[in-house]
């Protein structure tokens, strides 16, 4: 019986071959699972996304605040040769979580109209970062070429270390 | 099949080809048998030069003596021809003067239909037999009963009509063999004395009247000269029948077998040397082809596992890969690492991202319509607007002023459009040809 043993491998070769079958079928199914897992992850990951940007844009103004904790008692950057606004602080508010919420107004009883265009412009892309909560401007009527300019401004401090 | 019955003493037998030897004559007769691209090739090989090539019994075929086979045709009763194989074998025990188990069988079924033609012949005749062939210096590879041989010649090379009774007889100078068949299936053997002419009209008396047909021919073939064919013919029950000698009678036997052993294209069926008996180069074929099919199948197995294994451990590993992202931009979020995995961490991480941003330095980064502001003014100066009045508040922006024409307004408007505004601007026709316009612009997200 020298075939034995050899039959009994040929025999044990085609149940490895039907178990690697069967094996490499369940494999496949969990493979799917995982695929279909990942697409729930990146599905997840991309509902992410605006609130990553969120954070992101609130850590990057927070930067900015930081490097700058006087921002609350001056004036955003004004351009060059323009006149010195009237401030009035509106509002001081109380401390929570580290930060102060400060509202200013800024005025200009007269101010060429051009000139009252470049400082919108720059009020608005100010770095630290002030807020145009409100804007009136008006063209003077027995003046032509000069408006009258309010702003309201709003900006938070940091407070604390 | 092409047949091309070359006689050529210069041939040169192909390693391939089958060999059929006839040890029933003397000299012995030998054919061999091949396939080329053009068809089946037949050539006669004279002389003995073909046994030194074939010295082991490679690819040669020899008859088996029917005077030692039992050859009985069963009729299992199986819908299916794997069902009729399983029950031939009791069958046949049942027929069989001799235990089963004693004897080497093979089975031949039949090209169409269930019925299965047995051959069984006691083992120590087949030793005997396979004996004789080594001691005459062949060892053939296959060694399958001469009825099997011949009655698959005649049917390949003169197929017989459906309701006809034919007869095969072998006359060799040994015994005599009897085939009869209906159309091309094999139904019965009879081994007769050498000669006995009488015992063959006999015996085709019993088939004519068993088949009750009057379509009958009678096929001779082997060592059977004119005068036998005369004695045939002169039995009153072969009178009506045709009787006739086969064109190539004395090597039929040789070419049946090299034809049978070419055309079995490796196939056990009709081969008696089967088990204890098998030749050692078709046992050295069958252990090559049984490691080659272990080493297929566990390769097999080996690269199913791998390959989908490897499909998911790469699933896996992006998964991974994902949920640490995941877990990295939830406790990003949340400012802290979170207990909680998967769409439970995004909640939280959500509600936990709602508390830790304050409000007003959020507002600082929303965009409003005065973060739209510079970009308008910059269309508004290069346009030459002027404006009366401007009073913006959160999303919403209310303008006047004045344009030298209508479609420096319009390009203002769609600059408004581009910045993500969405303007109702008015114009109406003011003083020196210019225009007056008055109308909202309102931040696009804000509006419902």
């Amino acid at each position: 019986m020298k075939t034995a043993p050899r039959q009994r491998l040929l025999r044990g070769s085609g149940l490895a071959l039907l178990a690697a079958a069967i094996a490499s079928l369940g494999l496949l199914r969990l493979a799917a699972v995982q695929r279909r897992a990942c697409v729930s992850r990146q599905r997840l990951l991309q509902s992410l996304t605006p609130e990553m940007d969120r954070l992101t844009r609130y850590q990057a103004i927070a930067e900015a605040l930081r490097q700058f904790p006087q921002v609350a008692s001056g004036d955003p950057a004004l351009p060059p040769g323009c006149a010195a606004p009237d401030r009035r602080e509106l509002k001081r508010a109380t401390e929570t979580d580290g930060w102060r919420g400060v509202q200013a107004e800024l005025s200009w009883q007269r101010l060429a109209a051009g000139q009252a265009l470049s400082v919108l412009t720059s009020v608005s892309t100010s770095r630290p970062p002030w807020r145009v909560a409100r804007l009136r401007l008006e063209a003077l009527d027995d003046q032509p070429g000069q408006v009258r300019l309010d702003v309201t401004l709003e900006t938070a401090e940091a407070v604390g270390p | 099949m092409s047949e091309d019955c070359a006689n050529d003493r210069n041939l040169r037998l192909p390693r391939f080809a089958w060999v059929g030897v006839d040890w029933s004559c003397a000299p012995v007769v030998a054919a061999a048998c091949w396939r080329t691209p053009a068809g089946w090739r037949l050539a006669d090989l004279p002389g003995d030069a073909w046994r030194e090539a074939r010295r082991d019994g490679r690819r040669c075929c020899a008859a088996l003596p029917m005077e030692h086979i039992f050859a009985e045709r069963l009729e299992p009763p199986a819908r299916t021809r794997g069902r009729a194989a399983r029950l031939a074998p009791g069958m046949l025990d049942l027929r069989l003067p001799v235990p089963v188990e004693s004897c080497a069988v093979t089975f031949v079924p039949e090209a169409d239909g269930r019925a299965l033609m047995a051959y069984a012949m006691p083992r120590e005749k087949l030793a005997a037999a396979l004996e004789a062939h080594s001691a005459a210096g062949c060892p053939s590879e296959r060694a399958v009963p001469a009825a099997h041989a011949l009655w698959s010649r005649l049917v390949r090379t003169r197929p017989p009509a459906p309701d006809r009774l034919q007869l095969l007889l072998h006359a060799a100078p040994g015994a005599w063999t009897l085939m009869a068949g209906h159309g091309a299936a094999l139904q019965s053997c009879l081994t007769l004395s050498s000669g006995d002419a009488a015992a063959v009209g006999r015996a085709a008396r019993v088939f004519s009247q068993r088949r009750q047909t009057a379509q009958a021919g009678l096929l001779v073939c082997g060592a059977a000269d004119e005068a036998c064919l005369a004695a045939l013919r002169a039995q009153p029950s072969l009178a009506e029948m045709e009787v006739a000698g086969a064109d190539d009678a004395p090597r039929f036997l040789a070419r049946a077998l090299a034809e049978e052993g070419a055309h079995a294209f490796g196939c056990e069926t009709g081969n008696l040397r089967v088990g204890a008996h098998i030749h050692p180069l078709a046992m050295a074929k069958r252990v090559r082809r049984e490691w080659l099919a272990i080493a297929t199948m566990l390769l097999t197995a080996v690269l199913l596992l791998a390959a989908h294994g490897l499909l998911w451990w790469r699933a896996a590993q992006t998964r991974r890969s994902l949920d640490a992202r995941l877990t990295a931009q939830a406790s990003l979020l949340a400012g802290r690492a979170l207990p909680q995995r998967g769409a439970a961490a995004i909640e939280l991480a959500h509600r936990e991202l709602e508390t830790r941003l304050h409000p007003q330095v959020e507002a600082l980064g929303e965009t409003t319509a005065m973060t739209l502001l510079p970009r308008l003014l910059r269309v508004a100066a290069l346009r030459g607007l002027t404006f009366s009045s401007m009073a913006a508040e959160e999303q919403r922006l209310e303008v006047a002023g004045a344009a030298a024409g209508e479609s420096d307004v319009a390009a203002w408007r769609e600059a408004a459009c581009e910045a993500g505004l969405v303007p109702a601007i008015a114009c109406e026709a003011g003083r020196n040809g210019g225009v007056v316009f008055h109308g909202t612009l309102m931040v696009r997200e804000a509006l419902p």
